[in-house]
């Protein structure tokens, strides 16, 4: 069950996007954050039900907020949404914990299929 | 020149910046693979400025004093600009290495692997580039410019055509090896209109 999500990315439009791309059947709050540490404030606050994560950002990258989010034994989805497409980047994720990655540009229906295979929806 | 700049607001900056992102990511995915290891992306930075202050802008990032090689790559088409990639000179005595190659490395074939990563390089970037803003573009052959210089000895503002210059700075390093290249994708003022069109085109469908 989904009652809040929490979307990382310092670009304001991806932010949009990614927005725009959720499943209508989410009627739920979203929490956006600009950078890692910010994310990492809010999902300590609103503790949300699921991430959606940019790697490439200011102060903290993707990649710090995985790894502080493992320490704390994180049982959230996270799903790595992320213009850095080298092969070694996704694997670098899953390991940290992220559940899927998705490659920008993304679509709506690269959401829906990975929220539907780790059974969110 | 207040003008210029009032016409790539936040929003325009913010979405050219998420292409050039984009793009950059396909071009490291291009490197990663050429080098078979894995390449760090800075975050994309924009400038616009008067080419007058071009090597003051410039000059900010710290790594600008180094001495590097310089490759251009001309592109033209709805977009007009250039496409310059530099090459750190401790990472450009890895080459040969990161590429595999074997024996002496001549002169000869130390410029056919800058030409190579160049092309690579800047054709992944501005190819990830065209496909989002859904633009053509042509290129010319990479050409090396200049060697053992610095950025700031490189540009001199009197031998830039445009008055206004817009650029897109990425870099990408080797995270085993001490190679590093910045990639800067200049724009002519001419260019501004159609990418702002484009631009709004995307954030229209917001």
């Amino acid at each position: 069950m989904i009652n809040s999500i929490l979307v990382v990315d310092d670009s304001k439009m991806s932010r949009k996007l990614v927005i725009r791309a959720l499943p209508t059947e989410w009627d739920v709050p979203i929490y956006q954050a600009c950078n890692g540490l910010e994310a990492l404030d809010i999902f300590n606050e609103k503790s949300p039900d699921i991430v959606f994560l940019d790697l490439t950002m200011p102060e903290l990258d993707g990649f710090g907020v995985l790894t502080a989010l493992q320490k704390k034994d994180n049982k959230v989805p996270i799903i790595v949404i992320s213009a850095d497409i080298q092969t070694q980047a996704y694997e670098r994720v899953i390991c940290l914990g992220a559940s899927a990655f998705i490659q920008k540009p993304m679509s709506p229906e690269d959401v829906r299929k990975v929220v539907q295979e780790l059974h969110l929806l | 020149m207040t003008q210029i700049k009032d016409q790539f607001n936040e929003d325009r900056r913010d979405a050219l910046q998420e292409v050039v992102n984009i793009a950059m990511g396909q071009a490291g995915d291009s490197l990663a693979k050429l080098f078979s290891t894995f390449v760090e992306l800075s975050i994309p930075k924009f400038h616009l400025c008067d080419v007058s202050e071009l090597n003051q802008e410039l000059s900010k990032n710290a790594s600008y004093a180094e001495q590097v090689t310089i490759l251009r790559q001309p592109f033209s088409g709805q977009l007009r600009g250039e496409g310059i990639a530099l090459f750190n000179n401790n990472g450009v005595n890895e080459l040969a290495n990161l590429m595999g190659y074997e024996g002496e490395v001549t002169s000869n074939n130390e410029r056919e692997m800058l030409l190579d990563v160049c092309s690579i390089l800047v054709g992944a970037c501005l190819n990830g580039v065209t496909s989002q803003l859904e633009i053509a573009l042509s290129y010319t052959a990479p050409t090396i410019i200049s060697q053992n210089t610095t950025i700031s000895d490189f540009f001199n503002p009197e031998s830039i055509q445009w008055r206004y210059a817009m650029i897109m700075e990425i870099c990408l390093t080797l995270e085993q090896y001490d190679f590093k290249s910045n990639v800067l994708l200049f724009l002519s003022e001419d260019s501004f209109p159609p990418l702002i069109h484009k631009l709004d085109k995307m954030l229209e469908e917001l």
